[in-house]
């Protein structure tokens, strides 16, 4: 694992440049290994998500994308169903006020199960049908960062959010895994001939064939095709395919 | 082995004829005030002016470094800074200012932001372990406030040919053609400066 400046000044280094383009060649490395994250190099967190009065929590820093939330229940996860269409909440609940129940039994109110879960849409309770699970719904408010929740009554077992983190550490730095360093550094020489004032055009299109190049090579390694795997697919394809008599 | 003072000696001398005196117009301090400014347009045309496309880096003769610069904080925006030694030459990019970094580690250097007002807070915190910095004036920023957590003095290193640090004595990181050059170029400078009857008869006026 490199990290980005390493890469960067690497990048420096091959054009004999100090560190006064450092700044825009750290800006670049990042914009390369976004490519390699958003198709290779995305890691999975898990976390448990502090849930407040309003039935939200708050997302992580490194919040990507959501990839499943539950709650841990006698070895077995129970998974909460993601709902876009559920009601988005403010952010106070004064009604929770006045109707004088915890969160706990106003969780479980019939009240909040059948009536509060779509808002005031009132249509979307009667197209319920599967949706109507006794455990919980969750959709993301991107706004707001927060994750709502309509129902939350399992105060013992923390909700857990499995998440896809873009993996910034705030105090350290950004690792690029070995296989796509080279692929970042072909990034940021293509960026620079890009955005060149005085580099034309076909020399931008050179680079960017050596950084598709580097990129083939990086996603190569990251997936490689043997012939095991060749097999494998090919049996497995055999085996789920109809049976013909 | 070049001097300030031993250009500067050189300079009155062929211009008294070999006959310095103090009856003289030349004072020594501003003689060698002038050679050093000189030195520095020297530095500028004869060598970087003719570096290569290919030469980015910077002449390493000429950089001077300046050592424990504490740093400060400004009143007025809290901000963390510490004050350039001197000025440097003017270069692209401004990499007359070659590198800033703490005392006590000097090859973990600090990099500029040359635009702070569109990427302070943009690339910084989480992308490199390195301290940010911009300049304005007299004065160097740093943009994360535990610059002097670890150390509180930083290193400045400026390209330049002959810096005030040097004093008259001390030995100049000169190269020869530039000594000649600037010895040239202040003859001929002074040329049109100097009274009428030593231009039309070229007699110095102490010998009259």
């Amino acid at each position: 694992m490199k990290n980005l400046d390493f890469i960067a000044r690497n990048a420096l280094g091959d054009y004999g440049y100090g560190m006064e383009r450092y700044e825009q060649f750290l800006g670049w490395a990042y914009w390369g290994w976004r490519e390699v994250f958003m198709d290779q190099g995305h890691t999975s967190e898990v976390t448990p998500l502090s849930i407040n009065e309003a039935m939200e929590a708050d997302l992580p820093n490194d919040f990507v994308d959501w990839v499943s939330v539950y709650y841990e229940s006698r070895n077995r996860k129970v998974t909460f169903v993601h709902d876009s269409n559920l009601a988005k909440r403010p952010s106070t609940v004064p009604e929770k006020e006045t109707c004088a129940l915890t969160l706990n039994q106003y969780s479980r109110s019939l009240a909040n199960r059948y009536l509060d879960l779509y808002g005031p849409d009132v249509g979307r309770r009667f197209g319920g049908g599967t949706l109507m699970n006794s455990t919980g719904y969750f959709n993301v408010d991107y706004h707001r960062k927060t994750m709502q929740f309509n129902a939350v009554h399992f105060e013992k077992n923390p909700i857990m959010l499995e998440y896809i983190s873009n993996n910034i550490e705030h105090s350290g730095n950004i690792l690029v895994h070995e296989y796509a360093v080279d692929m970042v550094r072909q990034y940021i020489h293509w960026q620079r001939a890009k955005f060149s004032r005085t580099g034309s055009r076909s020399e931008a299109e050179l680079a960017k064939r050596d950084y598709d190049d580097a990129k083939t090579l990086a996603v190569t390694r990251f997936n490689p095709v043997t012939v095991k795997g060749v097999i494998e697919a090919m049996t497995s394809s055999r085996s789920l395919s109809p049976r013909t008599f | 082995m070049t001097t300030l003072g031993k250009l500067t000696e050189i300079y009155i001398n062929d211009m008294t004829g070999g006959r310095p005196n103090s009856d003289d117009q030349f004072d020594e301090r501003f003689v060698a005030e002038q050679i050093r400014n000189l030195l520095n347009e020297v530095l500028r045309r004869q060598i970087i002016e003719n570096y290569s496309s290919d030469d980015r880096s910077n002449p390493g003769t000429f950089k001077v470094a300046y050592h424990d610069i504490s740093i400060q904080k400004e009143a007025n925006t809290g901000r963390k800074f510490a004050e350039l030694p001197e000025f440097f030459l003017s270069l692209p990019h401004n990499k007359g200012l070659a590198s800033v970094y703490h005392t006590k580690e000097p090859y973990n250097s600090f990099y500029p932001c040359h635009t702070p007002e569109v990427t302070a807070e943009l690339y910084e915190m989480p992308l490199s372990h390195r301290q940010p910095y911009h300049q304005e004036g007299m004065k160097i920023f740093f943009h994360r406030k535990d610059v002097d957590k670890n150390h509180k003095e930083v290193s400045m290193v400026l390209v330049i040919a002959a810096p005030e640090k040097y004093d008259i004595d001390d030995v100049l990181p000169l190269t020869s053609e530039m000594a000649s050059q600037v010895i040239a170029l202040m003859k001929e400078r002074r040329l049109p400066l100097m009274p009428q009857d030593q231009l039309s008869d070229n007699k110095a006026l102490n010998a009259q």
